[in-house]
């Protein structure tokens, strides 16, 4: 009886042990989660640096502009690049969920992808750079715009 | 009993530290009856945007000449209304609306303020959005 009882136990542990290692490497998680960030060069963005945010396909600066002032980060965010220490300058897309999606995944919530990366406008060097990817974006690209800004805020002294 | 109190160090002091970050922040806002103008918008957003400052009551004065103003409101907005797949599986006909605008100072040329808003289903389409943004415009203003 007790050898069967750690036997079952074995296996358990096993299958566990198992279904972890598949979780790890499946490739589908690891798209459907933001990747994490790319620092570009060691240097630090300075706290209360004025940051230029360029324009971006589908207005996206605007998401970027309000997720950097929801998560306080401490940069001053100027509309005159001539006035900036830094600039932000980035791409995003979006993909709204199809009949399929909603049909058999039941979602209706979009796929939106960013990368960004600040560059310092005197010494043209790039000191921050990150993407994100949302399979299932909750709230569209106000998401994106927020994972962008809460990741600027980590490269920030 | 001890352990209870220094639970409560414990919290007093994540407290303290939590305010101190507030405090750091820097918070810039609008004086009422600024003059204020709204930049075209994709879609007129701006009308509807013009129609929300409004109906909330918020206190600025909306200007059409640029130049007069003292503040610049920009921003973005998409609407994607609700297809056949959203119709029948759903049984939801309401539109998916995002839009973010941004405020900032004429002179200094600096942002203000900003505002992102997402409705997966929103009841009264951009009028939704624009008054949401207009709602949190109005808090920024003092």
């Amino acid at each position: 009886m007790k050898c069967l009882t750690y036997l079952l136990l074995c296996l358990l542990l096993a299958g566990a042990v198992i279904g972890q290692e598949m979780a790890n490497s499946s490739p589908e998680k690891a798209t459907t989660e933001p990747t994490d960030d790319v620092t570009v060069a060691k240097t630090k963005i300075p706290a209360g640096s004025k940051l230029y945010v360029a324009p971006m396909e589908g207005g996206f600066e605007n998401f970027v502009i309000a997720g950097i002032q929801k998560k306080k980060v401490p940069v001053v965010v100027v509309v005159d690049r001539n006035k900036a220490d830094f600039e932000l300058t980035g791409i995003a897309e979006s993909e709204k969920a199809g009949w399929a999606k909603m049909l058999f995944m039941g979602s209706q919530q979009s796929k939106e992808q960013a990368s960004i990366k600040v560059a310092n406008i005197k010494t043209g060097a790039v000191v921050f750079g990150y993407s994100v990817h949302k399979g299932n974006s909750y709230k569209g690209k106000q998401s994106a715009g927020e994972a962008c800004a809460k990741h600027l805020k980590q490269a920030i002294e | 009993m001890t352990s209870f109190k220094t639970v409560a160090v414990c919290i007093a002091i994540l407290a303290l530290c939590l305010t101190s970050v507030a405090a750091d922040t820097p918070a810039k806002s609008i004086p009422e009856n600024a003059k204020v103008y709204i930049s075209p918008m994709p879609d007129g957003f701006d009308t509807f945007l013009k129609a929300a400052i409004e109906k909330k009551k918020v206190p600025l004065e909306i200007v059409e000449d640029r130049e007069k103003a003292e503040y610049l409101i920009t921003g973005t907005s998409e609407t994607q209304k609700s297809g056949v797949a959203k119709k029948l599986v759903f049984l939801d006909w309401r539109s998916r609306e995002e839009a973010s605008i941004t405020v900032f100072e004429t002179k200094s040329g600096e942002v203000v303020f900003s505002y992102s808003v997402h409705k997966s289903s929103s009841n009264h389409g951009k009028q939704s959005t624009a008054e949401a943004c207009a709602k949190h415009l109005k808090k920024s203003v003092k």
